[in-house]
């Protein structure tokens, strides 16, 4: 079996410097797109079919003017919503955990841009297909790690191994908690979200003042029971239709040879 | 603005369309089975109307796709294996549903014709008329199903296929009516059948069912911005005057007993439930992504 390869975005050391949105853009010759000022740092406002990773700018209403950084990006999931809801099976999930989208498969259909609990993947109207993050795999592939973790000044995105990423990432937490002892340990989010994520963050603070999902679930998990939900009613009053239509046809006397002509 | 339209009115009218088709051709095969010689004419008339909507919109879905050209991804694969399905996602088995759909209601209708020029044939239409009534359930199903298998706070709901699956039969209901009406004005008749009130009778109830199960999907859901803005300021006007009142409570009450006979009227009718449920699938589409 290949070893999963899996990414740790330490965020207590990102300095939100976007050396990684710039690399991943001249890495995978994606475009620089047309931008606005929306009152906040974070350029481009979102994520896009040509930016496939976004320095998010976070400022917390909680009273103290401060900054809290993360990296958006596919996280490749283990359980990936994508790869469930593809109907062509263009969206797949390699052995190595990389979860890529077939850009010769891709019919653009955007399940999976409606499906993906982190908001990820965009569809680009150029190309006709939905796109995002590859985890750089062309480089990966090669040896060489993604071109954000290879841009990054401090350290902050590491790239390897999901085993050996998940030890950096318990050592990080210790190294962090021994700092701030009043504080709970930072959480290692991805760690068992969704199967487990190929990309893990090392949170000191709440996941959802990263704009995380505390809780991240696989929106197609009560699918069996939605279908019966949308079937019974439907089967009552069809069979109600059935009674009435029974009933009729003999009170009034038409005589029947129960539907044949 | 962080999401875009993904769907837009092309899926719209898919999800509208699939649901009329199926619902025709539900009411078809029920009126085949259980109506007796009374109501062949119900079932000749959903059998007529039943496959062309659905196919109307699955070509509305492949055009509106990105690479419209590379539909057949969705029905053939290449390498293990030669037809592509992945029993996960909602839209594969919903594009092997509408395929088999289509077909069957081609073939029923096809029946229908025979049976009725030719005088056999009456079994066969009838079988084939049971695999394609439990395809077209399905069908009503799966629009629903789609939505709320994402992860979109208004969508997500499990009452959203049961909205979906009774429009589709108020609708397909309406339909038929909708045919036998303009028959009637075409021929310049001053009453419609009896059976056609019995239609709006039937549908009147079906309606009044499904106002019951939006009025519970929209409670259930009143937590989202999404659903407070759908019967709120930004789609209200469609919301209430379009769906409410027009869509649900007008025929509501014009069917009630079952008693109106004029083509006109129920001409009008039927097409403000068609209008409704065009308008219902296309608020809660476009209310999920704005």
């Amino acid at each position: 079996m290949i070893a999963k390869k899996a990414m740790l975005i330490d965020v207590s050391k990102c300095m939100a410097c976007r050396a990684c949105q710039v690399a991943c853009k001249q890495w995978n010759q994606l475009p620089a797109e047309k931008t606005h000022f929306t009152g906040s740092y974070q350029n481009p406002p979102h994520l896009s079919a040509t930016t496939w990773t976004l320095i998010n700018f976070i400022e917390p209403e909680d009273g103290e003017t401060r900054w809290l950084f993360r990296k958006q990006q596919c996280l490749h999931c283990a359980e990936a919503t994508c790869v469930l809801v593809c109907p062509t099976g263009a969206a797949k999930r390699r052995e190595d955990g990389i979860v890529v989208i077939d850009q010769k498969a891709c019919t653009g259909c955007k399940d999976c841009v409606e499906s993906c609990p982190f908001n990820t993947p965009q569809y680009d109207p150029e190309t006709g297909t939905v796109r995002k993050c590859t985890f750089c795999l062309d480089r990966v592939e090669n040896g060489l790690e993604p071109a954000c973790a290879k841009a990054c000044p401090t350290g902050a995105i590491t790239f390897g191994e999901r085993e050996e990423i998940l030890q950096l990432a318990r050592k990080r937490q210790s190294v962090l908690a021994g700092e701030n002892p009043a504080d709970a340990p930072p959480r290692i989010y991805g760690e068992k979200e969704l199967g487990g994520l190929g990309v893990m963050y090392l949170l000191p603070e709440k996941a959802s003042a990263y704009g995380l999902l505390e809780n991240p679930r696989l929106p197609i998990r009560n699918v069996v029971f939605k279908w019966i939900v949308g079937i019974i009613p439907a089967a009552a009053v069809l069979y109600g239709i059935r009674r009435y239509l029974r009933e009729k046809k003999t009170v009034t006397g038409v005589k029947s040879d129960s539907g044949g002509d | 603005m962080e999401h875009h339209i993904s769907w837009g009115i092309p899926v719209a009218f898919d999800l509208f369309l699939a649901g009329f088709g199926a619902g025709a051709l539900l009411l078809a095969v029920v009126a085949d089975l259980f109506g007796g010689k009374r109501y062949q004419k119900i079932m000749r008339t959903g059998a007529f109307i039943a496959p062309w909507p659905v196919l109307l919109g699955v070509i509305l879905l492949v055009v509106d796709l990105g690479n419209p050209l590379r539909f057949w991804e969705f029905l053939l694969r290449k390498g293990p294996g030669i037809l592509m399905f992945n029993p996960d996602s909602v839209m594969s088995i919903g594009v092997w549903l509408l395929t088999f759909f289509v077909i069957l209601s081609l073939v029923y209708l096809v029946l229908c014709l025979v049976s009725w020029v030719f005088a056999w044939g009456a079994k066969l239409r009838q079988l084939v008329g049971v695999v394609a009534f439990c395809f077209a359930l399905l069908v009503t199903v799966y629009t629903g199903v789609l939505l709320a298998a994402t992860p979109n706070p208004l969508w997500n709901s499990v009452l959203l296929p049961a909205v979906f699956s009774i429009s589709a039969l108020s609708t397909g209901i309406a339909g038929v009516v909708f045919v036998l009406a303009l028959g009637r004005i075409y021929k310049r008749a001053v009453k419609i059948d009896p059976f056609v009130s019995e239609l709006e009778k039937i549908n009147s109830r079906v309606i009044g069912l499904l106002l019951l199960i939006i009025i519970l999907f929209v409670l259930a859901g009143i937590g989202s911005a999404q659903m407070r803005m759908i019967i709120g300021l930004r789609f209200g006007f469609l919301w209430w005057i379009g769906i409410v009142g027009l869509g649900l409570i007008v025929p509501l009450l014009f069917g009630i007993k079952g008693k109106a006979n004029k083509p006109q009227a129920s001409l009008v009718v039927s097409a403000l439930v068609l209008l409704g449920g065009f308008l219902l699938r296309y608020v809660i589409l476009m209310g999920g992504q704005i």
